[in-house]
Formats: structure tokens, C-alpha cells, sequence
């Protein structure tokens, strides 16, 4: 009886290299896991980082600090009651081609000549002078109120 | 090849000599070392394995590959969830750091270690470290909350004895702003006041949670309750802005305040003034007396009320602030502030009438709410007569501002009840609609009727320095004595206002409270509510309407006039 028949040498050479194919494969699930652990700790790092990067823009962003630095490096002043417009009363209205017309009839010269310039001041509001620019250092919104309201003067 | 060709070779030996024991033994002999040769051609594969293969990762470090290294110790633990304004700004966070640690005896060379250790924490010392690496002790901190590129260097020293350790720490980008809202916690992130600790095991579960706070009004009315508090020299103050309509709480204030990170330094600071303080809170109280006369009796504005002379009722003397010495219409009382004159209406309510109402309006009660430290009201046992004449004026019961503005949000509101709340419902839908006859506590004529006092109360009474252009502000100024070794001191007062606006449909709701104020020369040495919390609550209102962008009407808009018409029963100045 021979020891090794073709039958075993055949089935010793597939042990061989599903052996081989078996090692190879480990090999690149080992390498998957890896790049997988890898990966897994820079997302969770990035997340943090994320995280970490929002605390600090809204720590960099709270409205005390923000009122402070607009006050020191600004000369805007936050919007106060006065400086808002009340309704539509001054938006521009509509008129109608007639009106216009109308209108500029009564405006023209001695001779009958339309002006260069037409005035359109009834159309749109009268340009009011530039608010006053004030320090905010020295005068905020509250003591605009206490001025507007100081006109009722004080009871109590 | 050899190898097979050997076996083979030897395999015909065998066949030839049969039965053969010595041959047995050969065989098994090479089967044997075939076995061996086999085992080391495994290790021999598997060596080259490990050189080759999974080496790698070893020959290039990346920071990735150090930190999938480190101990997955934050992993176990869950971390506790974000809290958010209503518009998603972050009030508090977790962020995960990294601490360094020594154990002294692995350390092999404590001097270079040390030297390497100062160059990366420009804070630390040589000197110190090397003195803490030479100690005795198997654990010290080098320095906690180190950055991650700190982190890397310090791998880079390749010391073993030095290790890091992952911890979570809770951290508040708007700093001591909500502090009282939000309150505080633990290392062990365990929240014990506030917010932190109403939510403690919902946040700890990872749940976020949304505040019906909003951090711009937030600090707008901080800036201004602080101001004043500063101006008059006061030692604390409490504020809050309401919608009236559910009771969002849009911001609330309890000043001093502390710093959420490292709370416990000042008892003081940490006391929550706005729900955990109760104060007699004084003619602020005449919005619910008046209201509940208007319930009972269905009498005109015009009705009037004998405040010629004080009401004695034994020791006692009900005297007026404002005094007139003679009678009054029910709008001049309210907006005079008349003790006597209010005390009279109670009088015409009744004390179960009066107490009810209180009771109905949730002032008497410790209120529910999702902040766990509230106060429990107090109210005079047993309730006589007296008490219901002084309770009318805010005197002899006491309950916490919150409580306050919640009552008065209730009648301003048309007369649906509303309880303070601090957690936003997004899907409003799930809110029942507030107005819902159940939740009727006054009728809708005695709400128009106390906004039109309200709002005269503005425009020519007690707290005109709360008037602002365009938005009708109504309200009612409170100055009460408070009581120091069980007597009312009329040097210590606490001066409140509460700001209704725009009182023609009202919507927000604004309470300024300040302890003990001091008169200032501005205000001829005054230092009641008008004086000190009015002004406050004209600039938040002023602050809000640019925030939330809130036009003003025009100045001879019908909205202006509201409640002018009571004016014909105000007499001419006296």
C-alpha cells in the first residue's frame, strides 16, 4: 500500500492553499479593522472637535461680550424706538401716471418749462438730518428713553 | 519537493518489508518530524506575518492610531445631553478632555520628563513637576484639561510612568447669563440646582433639551435689572420677561449670579431669587385685588372710595404713600397707588372672596414649575380681617416673583390662566389652546377693564418713566417695607415694577424687582418702584422692540389711546 496515494497529495496541496487563502484573508480583515479603528477614533475626534469648535463660537458669541466689543470698535448703537419707522405711514405711496402728470403741470415755470429736476418730495419721505451718532459709552438707549419720557416728568 | 520524494523513498521501503516492528517505528518517527517541520513552517509564516503585515501601523504613528490606542474609557459612560435657547444657541455642553497623569514610580528619568513636561504647559513650573515625578505616590495629577496636540507631545516623551485619563466636563458658553436657570452640577456631572437638576436623569440619558429662554432678551433685561440695581446701590434684584399668552418664561434673572463652572464660592449669589425667594411684594398686589372687586361687583369706573383718612383697624393704620386725603375713583386709586382706597374694596370683597382669588391665580401656592427649587408662599395663619386689607396692597402674604408675573399674565392676558413654564413645546400643536373656557379665571370685561388701569397707570400715574413711544406700556409699580426683626422697616424697601406691553393686545409681560434700593440725588432720594424698576423696564421694552423687531404705531394711531377714555374720572392735578 503506498502512503501517499494522488488523492491525498491533491487533497495535502488544497490544505496548502486554502491555508494560504485563509492567512491572506485574516491578514486583510486584521488590516480592515485596522483602518476601521483608525477612522473610528478621527470621526470621534472630529465630532469633538465639532463639538468643542460650537462651544467655543457661542462662548465667542454671547451678546454680553458681542455688546462690548461693538461698543469699543463700533460707532453703531443697537436700534432704539425712535429710529423705527411707525407703520407704513412713511413708506413711499403709489401714484398713480395722472397724479404725476397733475402734478407737474403746477410745477412748471413762468415760461411753461418743466424743471430739470423733478420734485418728487411728495412720493417719498423728506430725508430727515442723520440721526446723531452717539457714544454709547456715555449714552445708551435707556437714557434716550429717560429723555423722551422725562418730558412726562416723573410722578411719584 | 525533496521533502515528498524522502517520504515516498521511504514509503516503498516500508512495502517491501513487511510487518516489520522496527519499520513501524520509522514510520512514526517521520511522521513525527513531518509534524514538527510543519509547526515551524506555521511560526515561520506567522513571523513574517507579524514583521511584515501588521507592523505597519507601528512603522507610521499617526495621532488617529495613538488615540485608537487609548483606553475606550468615555465609551462606558453616556454623555449628558446639550441644553439650548429656543433659538438652538448653546447655553450648556459636554466636551470630553484629557487629563495627565503620573504614576511616580514607573517613571525612569523624573528630570528629563520634567524638562519636556514645562516646554509643553508653558503654566507649569520645572521645579513643581520634578517634584511631584519624585514623590512616593502611585497617582498625581500633572494638569488637568490638556488640548489634543498637548496630548500628542506628551505621547512623544514615550515615558510610561505618564498617562492620560478621558473625563467629561459640562461647560456653559454663555457663562453666569442663565446661571440660574440652567443652575449647576458636579464632577460627576449630576445636576444640583436649576435646570441641571430638574432634567438630571433625562440629560444624563442623552435626551437634549430646548428652553423657552431666549439668550438675547436674556441679556438685555440682565444688563438693565443690573444697572439699576448698581444705580441704587441695591445688594440683589430679580427679573423676568413672560409671554403672556402660555407662559413661556422668555428670560428670567435672579441677581447676584454666579459663575455655572464654579458655582459654590458665594451662598449668596447661588440663592434663585426668582423662584426660591417669596416677598411681600406690595401695591404690585392691587392689579389682583382690584381685578377680583371687578369680579365680584359690576360697578362703574366712576364708583368712588373714602381715602380721606387712614383705616385703623386696632393697632393697626392703613396710610397712603401718595396721599390725596379725599375720595377717589377706582382709576385714580390704582393709579395713585391708594392703600385706603384699595383696602376699602377688600373690604366690599370679602376675605374668602379675596383669598380665593389669590389662591385661584396660583399666588398662595407652592407653584409648579420645572425648576425644583420654588418657595412656598406665605400667607398670615389665621387669615383675619386685617390680612385681607393688607393682602389687597400686597402686605402680610408673600410669594415668589415668578408667581407674580404668572398671575399677572393671567389677567392681562383676557383671563386665561397661565402657569410659568421653561421647557419649549415645539409642536405647538400639542399645547392646549390657552384660550379654552377652562382656564377662564376672570371675565373678559374685568381683563379689558384692569388694562385700561394698567395702562394709565403709564401714561399719567405712578410709573410714567415706563412710557416708551409707540408701544403702550402699562403696569403697576410695588414698593413695600420690608420686615427686619418682625417690624416694617421704611428704610428697606423692595421696589418692583411689572410691564405689560403694547397693553392694547398685550403680549409680553416684564417684572423688575430690586431689594433694597437706596435714593439716589438723581431721583431726589427717592427709591420706590416708579424711580428704580420703571426706567428698567422702558429700556428692556426698548431693547425687546429692536430685538425682536417690534414696530412701534404711530403716534396718533387709535393703538396710542388705549385707555384714555378713563382719564374723565381722573380729576385735574391737586
Amino acid at each position: 500500500m503506498k502512503l501517499i496515494k494522488p488523492r491525498t497529495f491533491i487533497i495535502f496541496a488544497l490544505v496548502c492553499i486554502s491555508g494560504a487563502i485563509l492567512l491572506r484573508t485574516s491578514q486583510n480583515v486584521q488590516d480592515a479593522e485596522d483602518r476601521l479603528s483608525i477612522l473610528q477614533a478621527s470621526v470621534e475626534r472630529e465630532q469633538e472637535q465639532i463639538r468643542m469648535l460650537r462651544a467655543e463660537w457661542e462662548g465667542l458669541n454671547n451678546p454680553a461680550r458681542l455688546e462690548k466689543l461693538a461698543n469699543e470698535f463700533l460707532d453703531l448703537v443697537p436700534p432704539s424706538p425712535d429710529q423705527m419707522a411707525a407703520g407704513e405711514v412713511l413708506l413711499p405711496r403709489m401714484v398713480s401716471q395722472e397724479e404725476l402728470h397733475a402734478d407737474e403741470s403746477q410745477i412748471h415755470d413762468e415760461q411753461g418749462f418743466a424743471p430739470a429736476v423733478q420734485n418728487i418730495s411728495y412720493i417719498a419721505p423728506i430725508p430727515k438730518a442723520k440721526p446723531q451718532i452717539l457714544k454709547p459709552s456715555d449714552k445708551d438707549i435707556g437714557d434716550i428713553i429717560n429723555e423722551v419720557s422725562s418730558e412726562s416728568a416723573g410722578a411719584q | 519537493m525533496i521533502f515528498l520524494g524522502r517520504i515516498r523513498r521511504n514509503a516503498l521501503k516500508l512495502e517491501g518489508e513487511k510487518s516489520s516492528a522496527l519499520d513501524l517505528a520509522r514510520g512514526r518517527l517521520v511522521l513525527l518530524s513531518g509534524f514538527f517541520i510543519l509547526v515551524y513552517v506555521i511560526f515561520a509564516i506567522r513571523a513574517f506575518d507579524l514583521a511584515v503585515f501588521e507592523g505597519r501601523g507601528i512603522a507610521a504613528p499617526s495621532i488617529e492610531y495613538a488615540q485608537s490606542l487609548l483606553p475606550a474609557q468615555s465609551k462606558k459612560q453616556n454623555r449628558r445631553a446639550d441644553i439650548t435657547d429656543r433659538n438652538g444657541k448653546l447655553l450648556a455642553t459636554t466636551l470630553k478632555v484629557v487629563s495627565l497623569y503620573a504614576d511616580p514610580r514607573l517613571i525612569s528619568n523624573p528630570k528629563t520628563a520634567s524638562k519636556k513636561i514645562a516646554s509643553i504647559f508653558p503654566d507649569l513650573k520645572y521645579g513643581d513637576v520634578l517634584q511631584k515625578l519624585q514623590g512616593d505616590k502611585r497617582f498625581v495629577w500633572i494638569k488637568r484639561s490638556i488640548s489634543p496636540e498637548q496630548q500628542y507631545k506628551v505621547l512623544e516623551i514615550g515615558e510610561p510612568g505618564l498617562e492620560f485619563e478621558e473625563e467629561f466636563k459640562r461647560f456653559y458658553p454663555q457663562g453666569e447669563l442663565t446661571s440660574h436657570i440652567l443652575g449647576y452640577g458636579d464632577v460627576d456631572s449630576n445636576g444640583l440646582a436649576g435646570v441641571e437638576r430638574g432634567f438630571n436623569n433625562y440629560l444624563n440619558d442623552g435626551q437634549p433639551l430646548k428652553l423657552t429662554v431666549d439668550v438675547r432678551l436674556q441679556h438685555a433685561l440682565r444688563r438693565e435689572t443690573l444697572r439699576a440695581m448698581k444705580e441704587f446701590e441695591a445688594p440683589a434684584a430679580a427679573a423676568a420677561i413672560m409671554d403672556v399668552t402660555n407662559g413661556e418664561v422668555l428670560a428670567g434673572v435672579s441677581l447676584p449670579d454666579f459663575n455655572p463652572h464654579n458655582p459654590l464660592i458665594d451662598e449668596d449669589a447661588i440663592f434663585n431669587r426668582l423662584t426660591l425667594g417669596a416677598y411681600e411684594m406690595g401695591s404690585v398686589f392691587k392689579i389682583f385685588s382690584t381685578a377680583a372687586f371687578f369680579e365680584r361687583h359690576d360697578v362703574p369706573m366712576s364708583t368712588k372710595f373714602d381715602a380721606s383718612e387712614p383705616i385703623k383697624i386696632g393697632r393697626f393704620t392703613i396710610n397712603d404713600y401718595h396721599a390725596k386725603n379725599r375720595e377717589m375713583t377706582i382709576p385714580e386709586v390704582f393709579m395713585y397707588s391708594s392703600n385706603i382706597g384699595t383696602a376699602r374694596m377688600a373690604q366690599a370683597i370679602g376675605t374668602e372672596g379675596l383669598r380665593d382669588f389669590y389662591t385661584k391665580l396660583g399666588l398662595l401656592d407652592p407653584m409648579e414649575f420645572e425648576i425644583r427649587e420654588v418657595a412656598k408662599p406665605q400667607v398670615p395663619h389665621p387669615w383675619r380681617e386685617i390680612n385681607t386689607l393688607t393682602a389687597s396692597y400686597g402686605h402680610g402674604v408673600s410669594t415668589t416673583p415668578l408667581q407674580l408675573i404668572s398671575g399677572v399674565s393671567s389677567i392681562v392676558n383676557g383671563g386665561y390662566k397661565v402657569s410659568p413654564t421653561l421647557v419649549l413645546d415645539e409642536n405647538a400643536t400639542n399645547r392646549p389652546n390657552y384660550k379654552s373656557e377652562s382656564n377662564r379665571i376672570i371675565s373678559a370685561q374685568t381683563a379689558q377693564n384692569m388694562r385700561q388701569l394698567m395702562r394709565l397707570v403709564v401714561s399719567g400715574g405712578t410709573a410714567s418713566k415706563a412710557e416708551v413711544k409707540g408701544y403702550r406700556v402699562g403696569g403697576k409699580t410695588g414698593t413695600a417695607e420690608k420686615i427686619v426683626n418682625g417690624r416694617y422697616d421704611n428704610k428697606k424697601k423692595i421696589s418692583s415694577f411689572i410691564g405689560v406691553f403694547p397693553m392694547d393686545a398685550p403680549r409680553y409681560a416684564i417684572f423688575i424687582m430690586v431689594d433694597e434700593p437706596k435714593g439716589q440725588k438723581h431721583t431726589w432720594g427717592y427709591a420706590t418702584g416708579g424711580w428704580v424698576a420703571a426706567p428698567a423696564v422702558a429700556r428692556v421694552v426698548a431693547s425687546m422692540a429692536g430685538i425682536l423687531g417690534i414696530p412701534p404705531v404711530n403716534e396718533n394711531a387709535p393703538e396710542n389711546h388705549f385707555g384714555d377714555t378713563l382719564k374723565q374720572f381722573v380729576a385735574a392735578k391737586d
